[in-house]
């Protein structure tokens, strides 16, 4: 799957962009590319990576919020692209995506219970009062008081926003969450709540998981599977029990290193990361990567399976 | 309304390196005391009596509950309170003069010139309709007087110092266009735009992969030690904080319930400070635990503060005393503050 952001408007682009829609054109963002990853029913998949690598544009590609600019999503093995209007309904029913940034993804005129009953409303679920009831369990399970219901987002602190947001992604008890940071403006101990509340969900009702996040601890802990994004490529994706093998893909070594490491000590990466406009020939990682050889340099690697259930793309593994 | 004692200031630790000397300590470059900020007609107090001291040359840290007051202490500092907020009580001087006495042009002109806030938000923070190249140059043309050019040869540079990929491309973009990471890299970056002595980090790397926070954070300390600027940095990483500041500072419900030494961080006095430590996740190379412990019950809503001390209710370790009494900010070793009856053996 790919997908490019190409250069802001200006005739020129725009015609250049209807030309040629299927290349990335000079100075597109290619925000995703060639990129293929599946999610299984009832696992939770998280997927960490370097900032600007792409994730998010990938969750958003996954609830179809994008569409890409080649290759298709599939949900339950039908293209997201082909819905009718009673599919792409029931996909916005079980599918639900919790943005990066919660001050600009909540409507500032409406208050935070009326948020949580849109759902509710949209799809003609329940009647006033049980909307009520369940606007006050929702609140309570992300640890916010019920008073606070009549209340503007901006009349919240930074994480009493974000965990208006995730409990307003799970009004409608989605089969899929795709969640992008949902926790990284919390305190510890109300991490701790929602993270407990989130593992509740997976094993009481099956819910499916996609956490992006760079709290490496939090995203060990909540996984079955990681997978490792840089440069709008998949560098590495492997069960979370395998952590910590010798032969991960060089990126995911030093991503670890730099997590552990403290502030002075610490292995920083060294060199730019890829500009998303004019990647690096070869694998994305190669001019950063200690390893690399005269083959990574013109030749981008394919993910190639390195044993049972891991995918790592690095020609030197 | 319980009545408060305001904060004990303490005395800040000497930088390291420096041996301590016989004269008088230099006074502190900025100074909050007693500072509580109401919202709705007073009725709700969102920052009770906080008291806090930074020196050039110092990284502190603030720390706690998510909707303590950490973001409105942040703000009073910078004189940027939000709409519905008032100050009820207290002092702010920076470099012994008060901000409040301070004529509006003179404090408009401290903001961003000496002190520079990086905010929680970036997404807020930033001009959608702007080109990220005319918000960071613009800074150097209004403050400093800079021509177009020159404005944007600088605007470059800094971008580039705080590791954005293709600063070029980058001035030329709208905010909408970049990912969580960049946004808060260029939010940094007008921050420092102008060398401040005082810098406001807000969560200032929660949006940024492990090895570019990694790099924000030696930037920020580095302001600290070769610069001697001052530097309070409010986050929810307890991990990131011993080996970054030297004091740090730890609120529930409004109140600064506890103040110690950074590297003293992992032993704590004070019973919710603990309860952090005990609802923690486990470093990625740990075991995996059944659950994570939260502390339980739920904090205070601003609008019900009864008397006593406001963590009483979820405290495992309560004294008859907690619930009739709030504690004071005392001492309870050298370098260490806890508001807390049992710390202070009651
Ligand atoms: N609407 C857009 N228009 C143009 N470019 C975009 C747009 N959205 C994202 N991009 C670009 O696509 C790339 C990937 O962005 P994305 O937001 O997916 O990164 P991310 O991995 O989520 O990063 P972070 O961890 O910082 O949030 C970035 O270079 C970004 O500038
Ligand atoms: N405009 C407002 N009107 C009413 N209450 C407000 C307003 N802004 C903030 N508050 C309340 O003030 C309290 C402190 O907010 P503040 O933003 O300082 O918290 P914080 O410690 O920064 O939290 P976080 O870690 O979640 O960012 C919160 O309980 C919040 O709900
Ligand atoms: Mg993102
Ligand atoms: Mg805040």
């Amino acid at each position: 799957m790919r997908k490019y952001f190409r250069p802001p408007p200006g005739l020129w682009s725009e015609i250049a962009s209807l030309w040629r829609p299927r290349t990335a054109g000079a100075g597109a963002v290619q925000a995703v590319r060639g990129l293929d990853l599946a999610v299984s029913r009832g696992e939770t998949l998280g997927l960490v990576g370097e900032s600007g690598s792409g994730k998010s544009t990938l969750g958003r590609l996954m609830c179809g919020l994008h569409a890409p600019d080649s290759g298709e999503v599939l949900f339950e093995g039908k293209n997201l692209a082909s819905f009718g209007k009673k599919e792409r309904k029931d996909f916005s029913l079980s599918v639900q995506f919790m943005f990066q940034d919660p001050a600009s993804s909540l409507n500032p005129r409406q208050t935070a219970g009326s948020a949580l009953a849109e759902g509710l409303v949209i799809h003609k679920l329940g009647g006033r009062r049980q909307r009520r009831l369940r606007t006050v369990s929702l609140m309570e399970e992300v640890g916010l008081s019920p008073d606070l219901m009549d209340r503007y987002p901006h009349q919240f602190s930074g994480g009493q926003r974000q965990r208006l947001c995730l409990a307003r992604a799970l009004s409608l008890d989605p089969a899929l969450l795709i969640a992008d940071e949902p926790a990284s403006a919390l305190d510890v101990s109300i991490q701790a709540q929602i993270i407990n509340l989130l593992a509740d969900l997976k094993a009481r009702r099956g819910l499916t998981m996609v956490l992006i996040s760079h709290d490496l601890s939090l995203v060990c802990l909540m996984s079955d599977r990681l997978a490792v994004m840089y440069g709008g490529a998949l560098m590495e994706v492997f069960p979370r029990d395998m952590l910590g093998r010798a032969d991960h893909h060089p990126y995911v070594k030093a991503l670890w290193a730099s997590a552990d490491a403290t502030t002075k000590s610490g292995l920083i990466l060294e060199g730019e990361p890829p500009d998303p406009a004019a990647p690096p020939p070869g694998c994305p990682f190669q001019p950063r990567c200690p390893e690399a050889e005269d083959i990574c340099r013109t030749e981008e690697p394919r993910p190639r399976p390195a044993e049972p259930g891991r995918l790592c793309a690095c020609h030197r593994r | 309304m319980p009545e408060l004692a305001p904060d004990r200031a303490a005395p800040p630790s000497p930088p390291p390196g420096r041996e301590p000397q016989a004269s008088p300590a230099p006074p502190p470059m900025v100074e909050i005391r007693d500072l509580s900020v109401s919202f709705g007609r007073g009725r709700m107090m969102a920052v009770r009596g906080v008291g806090l001291e930074l020196s050039g040359g110092e990284v502190v840290g603030l720390v706690g509950e998510s909707g303590s007051g950490k973001s409105l202490t942040a703000l009073s500092l910078m004189g940027l309170l939000p709409h519905g907020a008032r100050q009820e009580t207290g002092t702010i001087t920076f470099k012994g003069e008060s901000l409040a006495d301070m004529p509006p042009k003179k404090r408009r002109e401290m903001c961003g010139r000496n002190m520079g806030m990086v905010f929680q938000e970036p997404l807020t923070a930033l001009n959608p309709v702007l080109t990220i190249g005319e918000q960071v140059s613009e800074i150097f043309r209004i403050r400093l007087g800079k021509s177009r050019a020159e404005a944007g040869g600088m605007a470059l540079g800094l971008l580039s110092q705080v590791g954005l990929p293709n600063p070029r491309q980058a001035m030329r973009s709208y905010p909408h266009r970049f990912s969580g990471g960049m946004r808060q890299r260029v939010v940094i970056a007008m921050a420092l735009a102008l060398d401040p002595e005082l810098v406001v980090a807000d969560e200032p790397t929660t949006a940024l992969d492990p090895t570019i926070a990694a790099q924000i954070i030696r930037l920020l300390s580095d302001m600290a030690a070769d610069r001697g600027s001052a530097v309070l940095f409010i986050t929810h990483n307890l991990r990131l904080l011993p080996g970054l500041a030297s004091r740090v500072l730890v609120m529930y419900a409004g109140l600064i319930v506890e103040q110690i030494p950074g590297g003293d961080l992992a032993d704590p006095g004070h019973p919710y400070t603990r309860g952090l430590l005990r609802a923690l996740p486990p470093a990625p190379s740990e075991r995996r635990p059944e659950r994570l412990v939260p502390i339980p019950g739920q904090p205070p809503s601003p609008g019900d503060l009864e008397a006593g001390c406001p963590f009483a209710p979820r405290c495992p370790v309560v004294l008859p005393p907690c619930r009739r009494s709030l504690p004071a900010l005392l001492e309870t070793a050298p370098g260490r503050l806890a508001r807390c009856h049992r710390c202070q053996g009651a």
